[in-house]
Order: C-alpha cells, then structure tokens, then sequence
C-alpha cells in the first residue's frame, strides 16, 4: 500500500530500536532498512535533527544517557566486553563507540543497533635487532625460457 | 506555451488556477501555490495561463493541501505556524495517507516531511503486527525467516 519513498521518509524519523523492530515487516521493507542507501540517510537525519543522540559517561563501566530525553544514566550491560566494570571507552564516531577491556581485548560497538565486532590484535614480537639492521629482504627471480 | 508578451507581469500578485481530478478549480496565489515543485515545473511549461490539471488529487484533499500552501505563504511566525500545523496533520489514517500521496505527488517537501513525522509518530511504539495490518504490508517472511530475523534484534522487541 505504502510505496517506498514514503516508507523511506517515515523510517528516517523512527528511533534506531523501531526501525529495527520493522525489519521484520516483510523483505522489501528489511532489505531497505540494511542497505546502505538508508543506513546513511538515518546517520544524517540523526545528525541534522539532532536525534538518536547519547552521552557516554565513563566510571567503572560505561553509562549511557539517552540525549533525546535526558533519561537516568543506566549500565551499558549488553556491551560484547561487558565484565561487570573495567571496560574503558577509547573513542567515538558517528555512533560507533570503542571499547577497551585490556591491550587484547578491544572492539567497535554500535550503541544504537547493539551490533559489534571484536577487534583482532596480532601477536607481533618485537623483532630482533640484527634483523632489523641486515634488512632482511628476499627477492624471488622466475626466469622464463622460451622454447 | 505561454505567449511572449505575457512574460512581463506587473507587481499584482498572480492566481493559478489547480483543478482537481474531480474537476473542481481552486485559485491560489502564484507564490504559495510554487511550494509544489511540481505545479513550478507545470507552471514554467506553459500552464500558468490557463487552469493547471492535476490528476492524481481529489478535490478534498486538494482543499487541504492549499490551506497548507496558503498558511505557509502568509508569513506567519514560526511557533504559529508550528501550532497550525501540529492541528493540520491531526487528522485520521485515511485522511494522512491521502495527503501523503498528494504532497508526494505535487513534490512539496516540507508537507511530506511533516506528514512523515506524523506517521513516525503514530507507529514508533506499535508491534510489526500492528503496522501491517494498519498500512497492508504483505508479510513474505517464512515463519522460520521471520523468527530468524527477529532473533537478530531481540532487543527491539522487548
């Protein structure tokens, strides 16, 4: 009933948790909401209205207040680092949030849609230094002979 | 098209005529009726001069949609014209989804975004269930899919 530039317009005013909850309305309507047409559309609309917006504050855990309302601060607990306190926040941008719990355990969280990715930290030795003063460096030749 | 000599009009302000699909012509003035980007592009190929058809919108509805026009030309002050409009999109679901399609049509940006907000409004708390039935949205989710996808944001559910 609804074409899809109404529907685009009417999600873009929608909190990050309804939007999420519509994507269960049918597949036209979740595969528009995943795109990343509309995912940048929500960012900017968020952004220029001044909406979806949080404060992060930093004790012995994060705490999050929600800017729209100006609600009670409450524990981030569904945080993928979430140890019960000690988890820092690095940084933040455009909703992305980063998380240290110790050097090895960091990741990126999404604080609106509570999607996360674990940061992979090599184990990198720091290397020798008669290596780093030989400059280690092999070169492979392929000689081609033509028949 | 519109004749050369006609080009030069003096400063009386300028009355398009928008007739309905049921026929019914409205005279509203060139500059609150220029709002719609739309009736601008129809205006500029020749149109102004006699009535400007527009098909896809009733007269009831086109009623509405120049009370809107003219509102927001009147120079108005904005907290008035904030309250008039929270009153203008009080109005039922039919009478919404009509003037959603009609402001889509004539490209008014600033109604539909408003019209939009409305709706937002309504549905922000309700359950998937609830807006598919209010808008006909056809669920084509298997039960499985639908459980699936559900699982992903639990969250929002609750």
């Amino acid at each position: 009933m609804f074409s899809v530039p109404f529907i685009t317009d009417i999600l873009l005013q929608l909190p990050v948790k309804s939007v999420l909850r519509f994507r269960s309305l049918s597949k036209p309507i979740c595969s528009l909401i995943d795109g990343p047409d509309f995912i940048n559309l929500h960012l900017n609309h968020s952004i220029t209205t001044k909406s979806n917006h949080s404060i992060i504050l930093k004790e012995w855990d994060v705490f999050n207040v929600d800017f729209d309302n100006l609600s009670a601060a409450v524990e981030v607990k569904h945080h993928p680092l979430y140890a019960g306190g000690g988890t820092e926040v690095i940084g933040s941008v455009n909703g992305l949030v980063f998380l240290r719990h110790s050097e090895r355990n960091i990741a990126v969280y999404n604080l609106s849609t509570r999607e996360w990715k674990k940061c992979y930290v090599p184990e990198i030795e720091p290397p020798r230094r008669d290596l780093i003063t030989m400059g280690l460096v092999m070169m492979l030749f392929v000689m081609i002979t033509k028949g | 098209m519109a004749s050369s000599e006609s080009t030069t009009t003096s400063t009386t302000t300028k009355v398009l005529r928008l007739k309905s699909s049921d026929n019914e012509i409205f005279g509203v003035e060139e500059k609150a009726a220029l709002q719609s980007e739309t009736i601008k592009s129809l205006a500029e190929d020749g149109y102004s001069e006699d009535v400007i058809p527009l098909f896809n919108v009733e007269k009831k509805t086109l009623a509405k949609i120049v009370e809107w026009l003219n509102k927001h030309a009147s120079g108005s002050s904005k907290e008035e014209l904030k309250r008039w409009d929270a009153d203008f999109v009080d109005v039922d679901k039919d009478v919404l989804y009509d003037l959603l399609l009609a402001s889509n049509y004539l490209n008014i940006e600033v109604l539909l975004h408003q019209l939009a907000q409305k709706v937002a409004d309504m549905i922000k708390g309700k359950k998937p269930e609830e807006i598919r039935q209010l808008f006909g949205i056809k669920n084509d989710f298997t039960p499985e899919e639908e459980a699936e996808i559900r699982r992903e944001n639990a969250w929002a559910f609750e």
